[in-house]
């Protein structure tokens, strides 16, 4: 399995109708984060293994998150599945406890 | 696309810069000025929905009032040993009543027999009477949380009152309950019961710590089991708000505003950009959507705020001082110490959470006389006590709402003799005769040990705010009297929790 998605110009994402993205959340400098919920399409997650089902259309994916530090800058990421270690950044917002979640638009012809 | 979803984020930065309206929207516009994308200006235009949805920063009199609506009678009790109230052991309480600060105002409030106890907190009495939340705040009013770790917010206080305190016509003879000669007039003190300071001693954890980790791993998963309606709250409301601003880019209606304004009717326009494109074609429903979403949010945020405080802080123990003041005994002070944890653990099946089975509270404390009449033998220290308590939830009790198991035992050794005393400052009724003032008279005999254990099952009826406790108590003695054997009672009833009902009785 490789990443599904592609950025593009406007900082938006692109991807083929069906495929599966499986996301993954880390702060930087080290400082404890996880994804809380996700929801896309329809569809609400609340538990991991966080991973949506591309839908054709354009459809915001909201994250919600919680990080250790307020302020704290986190990546949101794509996970592939087979590599852990293979990851590209969807969005790298910072952490505020009043508003612990980021909206990033997935466009699917 | 990408110029004129660009242009919308410049303006909308902008807007919010003159003058930023809420702590949110500082916050998103800081981010922004920092790394200008997509991401930050989505966070951006979300927190300005919430600030065009919510009371006006700035009118105290509306902050005021959403204040008192909110304020909740979420409980602790009376502290031990006063009047009617029936804690054997003083229950931890100030880092609960501040997460109930959060979101449910300045006071609590909780009944126990016909002693009412009033508890307060600094933060939440801060923001009661100025209508703001203390600088520093991390999270905006209501919530008002605060990382600051400074000495005040380990303060707490509680006033307790007896209703049932009357005075009482003694007769000089029993056989004849009504003869008003020689009658003495007993005067009790009225009104306020005990009076408490309690402090609760934190410490935060380091942030990079493995103990931090250990606990945010076992507490995450029952804040996830809280934010999926979150998650889909926001999907339906603001971040489609956001997908669609980003897509459409809202050229013409922005272009209108990008025209110099004066600096306090920027929020305004703001404002009116989100309602007029809200109310426009295709968005009638995200505007429904976007006052869910409000909901959804302040409930979340009640349950991100308990989680930070369980996470991030790790409480050490409680130190509380409490004015007596017996009805027919002189005053005097108590110190106490109290500590809780929890042993073993295991999964809640509705959460998904790993959940404490006993959550233990241990209580040590002495009482000590203020004045020097009111003692014998030069010894001020009145009598000292144990107590110890395990609550159990019943998880695989499947029959109507989860029952609490309690085991609660207390032990107290008095010094010495008590001293009682009678407050008569009135004339004997019928005669004319003033009474002596408030003379003390020492019960022979009541030097001792006194045990107390009992056994309770509280079993709620579902969310409806009224419980049914069971419980059996076994004593050796009271404080006041000596007995013969044993007393074990049994006692049931109904407990009531208002705000629950009125909450109820309100959908």
């Amino acid at each position: 399995m490789a990443l599904q998605l592609t950025k593009n110009a406007a900082r938006d994402f692109s991807g083929k109708a069906g495929k599966k993205v499986l996301l993954g959340i880390r702060g930087a400098n080290g400082v404890k984060a996880d994804i809380l919920a996700t929801h896309y399409n329809g569809d609400t997650q609340s538990a991991p293994p966080f991973q949506i089902t591309l839908g054709k259309g354009d459809n915001g994916l909201v994250v919600v998150f919680a990080a250790a530090q307020e302020g704290a800058q986190v990546f949101v990421q794509e996970v592939d599945s087979a590599d852990p270690n293979n990851t590209q950044v969807l969005a790298q917002p910072f952490f505020h406890a009043s508003l612990p979640n980021v909206t990033i638009l997935i466009r699917v012809p | 696309m990408k110029a004129l979803a660009i242009a919308t984020l410049f303006f909308i930065a902008a807007l919010a810069g003159a003058q930023p309206p809420t702590t949110a929207v500082s916050q998103t516009l800081a981010d922004y000025n920092r790394s200008p994308d997509a991401e930050t200006a989505s966070q951006l235009i979300e927190a300005l929905i919430g600030a065009a949805m919510e009371p006006p920063e700035g009118d105290l009199n509306v902050l005021r009032r959403h204040a008192l609506k909110l304020v909740a009678n979420r409980q602790e009790g009376a502290p031990a040993g006063v009047g009617a109230g029936s804690s054997l052991v003083s229950l931890k309480s100030v880092s609960d009543l501040i997460s109930g600060a959060l979101d449910t105002g300045a006071f609590s409030k909780t009944t126990q027999g016909t002693v009412a106890t009033f508890r307060a907190n600094l933060v939440g009495t801060y923001r009661l009477f100025t209508g703001d939340c203390p600088a520093g705040a991390v999270q905006g009013y209501p919530a008002c949380i605060t990382e600051n770790p400074a000495a005040w917010r380990g303060i707490s206080i509680a006033l307790s009152f007896d209703s049932s305190r009357q005075d009482q016509v003694s007769p000089s003879d029993p056989a004849n309950p009504s003869g008003s000669i020689g009658a003495v007039l007993l005067r009790a003190q009225k009104g306020l019961a005990a009076a408490n300071v309690r402090y609760e001693f934190f410490r935060p954890r380091n942030k990079h710590s493995k103990e931090l980790a250990e606990t945010w791993d076992k507490n995450i998963k029952d804040l996830r089991a809280k934010s999926g309606d979150y998650a889909r709250a926001l999907g339906e409301g603001p971040s489609l708000l956001v997908a669609e601003a980003i897509k459409e880019g809202k050229p013409a209606e922005l272009s209108a505003l990008l025209s110099p304004l004066p600096e306090n009717q920027r929020l305004a326009a703001a404002q009116k950009f989100i309602a007029d494109f809200l109310a426009g074609p295709g968005h009638q429903l995200a505007a429904e959507k976007v006052a869910a979403y409000l909901t959804a949010r302040k409930a979340f945020l009640k349950s991100e705020v308990e989680f930070f405080q369980n996470t991030l802080d790790r409480k050490l123990f409680t130190l509380e001082f409490t004015h007596q003041r017996p009805k027919d005994e002189p005053e005097y002070g108590s110190v106490r110490f109290i500590s809780s944890f929890t042993v073993g653990t295991h999964q809640d099946d509705q959460s998904d959470a790993e959940v404490p089975d006993w959550e233990i509270t241990f209580n040590a404390a002495g009482d000590f006389y203020y004045n020097s009449t009111d003692v014998q033998k030069d010894r001020r220290l009145r009598d000292f006590q144990v107590a110890l308590q395990g609550d159990h939830k019943l998880w695989r009790w499947t029959f109507l709402s989860q029952p609490t198991f309690t085991l609660a035992g207390y032990y107290q050794r008095l010094t010495d003799d008590t001293v009682i005393q009678f407050n008569s400052d009135a004339l004997a009724p019928g005669t004319g005769i003033p009474l002596p003032k408030p003379a003390n008279v020492v019960l022979k005999g009541t030097k001792g040990d006194v045990g107390i254990a009992e056994a309770k099952l509280t079993i709620p009826l579902g969310s409806s705010g009224v419980s049914f406790p069971l419980a059996v108590s076994w004593s050796n003695r009271t404080e006041l009297l000596k007995i013969k054997g044993n007393d074990v009672r049994g006692h049931f009833g109904f407990q009531f929790d208002l705000d629950k009902l009125l909450s109820s009785l309100k959908k």
